[in-house]
């Protein structure tokens, strides 16, 4: 199957890496390193998934998560935050701007393949499942 | 902070601890002297929120023993630091004893371990020193089995620079900033674990690690401030490549500085609180925040 993600992150070794996760699962990957950079990309580029950050120079994740959702070609495509921001209000107003998973990094490469399968081919319940960890209360802070 | 940074120095003559004073000075406090015990007795009743006493051996044997049990019967809060020499009083041994004592002449690093371990808790309470500690090892921990070893105040040229350093400063219901620093040959081989098979790595690469680093810790603390009802806003990570360069904030209080190994590998976190809330920290965690790897869906 042919698929593709928009890796949003200041990090250049986070996108690396996430690079690196995805181009094993046959993704085609693209980069962007801010917001402002990833609304432009996920406009230009048809994906199927965007994973960002939120703390990024330029535009945070959040707002260009907003700003993708006022997009009608944008409103359906799943979108990941995956951030070292463990706060639950933070976590609200991700869903708030209309992220459909809030990951904290880091994240073991399996896991984070697992929520994409979900998320992505609907191996559970779809793209928009309610909120609850991706497989069982045993994926809780596995990474530990 | 609330905390007074006012230590007061014991002297027969002013001068004789002026590289004590000097020290003092840059670890951030106010440095007040008087000659003998008496004097300091007297101070003492009018400076309630004085943070420490050094007396040197020399005033002490002008009845630092009584000084040392009136001290602590007005003020057992108050810690008291004696310097001494091999022929010292017998008598600062019997009775009430200071919390520390130290060999004169005092040398930079054993005056400022023991003023470390003193007043540690009235800069850095244990929780949130232990918050850092444990943040930084469940981060570098998926990197590799690391250990905290000994922290200790720092001075303006003691900082933890070396080749690769990545500041990140935050605000909010506490503020001050985070500092990871390592060489180039540990950033190299932290990399590697994070993208393995990597061949010629960048250095802006190797920089960009660290500072992904020091914001994933960043990230744990902030967890933990919010677990105690305090809201923090990070700022993006700052480069330095510094090696054997300092780094000064005038006006600071002093920062904190802890090493962490793993085998050869050694990671420098250096940490400034500005101000916090206290109170909120007595009232223990309150809320509940995601763990690493952690998965919400919504």
């Amino acid at each position: 199957m042919s698929w593709s993600i928009l890796v949003v992150d200041d990090s250049a070794t986070a996108r690396t890496q996430l690079r690196a996760t995805f181009e094993a699962k046959g993704a085609r990957v693209v980069e962007a390193e801010n917001g402002r950079e990833g609304l432009w990309r996920a406009r230009s580029e048809k994906v199927d998934l965007i994973v960002s950050d939120v703390h990024m120079p330029v535009m945070d994740g959040l707002q260009m998560i907003q700003e993708l959702r006022k997009h009608p070609e944008l409103a359906n495509t799943v979108i990941f935050v995956l951030t070292s921001d463990a706060t639950s209000t933070r976590a609200a107003e991700g869903k708030k701007a209309g992220a459909n998973a809030w990951i904290i990094k880091p994240i073991k490469p399996e896991l984070l393949w697992k929520a994409v399968e979900k998320a992505l081919f609907g191996r559970q319940s779809g793209s928009h499942a309610k909120s609850t960890p991706v497989a069982d209360d045993a994926v809780r802070n596995v990474n530990k | 902070m609330t905390s007074d940074r006012r230590v007061l120095v014991v002297d027969r003559t002013d001068g004789a601890l002026a590289g004590v004073m000097e020290e003092l000075d840059l670890l951030g406090f106010r440095v007040v002297w008087v000659p003998s015990p008496a004097a300091a007795l007297a101070f003492i009743k009018t400076s309630p929120t004085l943070s420490l006493v050094i007396v040197s051996a020399t005033a002490a044997e002008d009845g630092g023993d009584e000084f040392l049990t009136e001290v602590k019967r007005n003020r057992p809060d108050l810690r008291v630091l004696c310097g001494t020499k091999p022929n010292a009083p017998p008598s600062l041994r019997r009775g009430a004893f200071p919390d520390s004592l130290i060999p004169e002449p005092f040398r930079p690093n054993a005056l400022r371990t023991a003023v470390s371990a003193l007043l540690a808790e009235q800069f850095y309470p244990t929780a949130i020193a232990t918050a850092i500690k444990s943040s930084a090892l469940e981060v570098l921990g998926t990197l590799g089995e690391f250990r905290v070893d000994a922290g200790e105040f720092l001075v303006p040229n003691q900082t933890a620079l070396s080749d690769l350093s990545a500041i990140i400063a935050f605000s909010g219901e506490a503020s001050g900033h985070l500092m990871l620093s390592m060489t180039s040959e540990d950033a190299r081989s932290l990399y590697l674990r994070f993208v393995p098979g990597a061949r010629a790595v960048p250095v802006d690469r190797l920089e960009d690690l660290v500072g992904e680093l020091c914001n994933r810790i960043l990230g744990r603390l902030s967890a933990f401030f919010a677990q105690h009802a305090m809201s923090i806003q990070q700022t993006t990570p700052l480069f330095i490549r510094a090696a054997g360069s300092t780094m000064r904030y005038p006006g600071r209080h002093p920062s904190f500085g802890v090493q962490l190994t793993r085998g050869d590998a050694r990671v420098s976190l250096e940490y400034y609180l500005a101000d916090f809330d206290r109170s909120k920290l007595a009232s223990g965690a309150t809320k509940e925040v995601l763990g690493l790897g952690e998965i919400l869906f919504f």
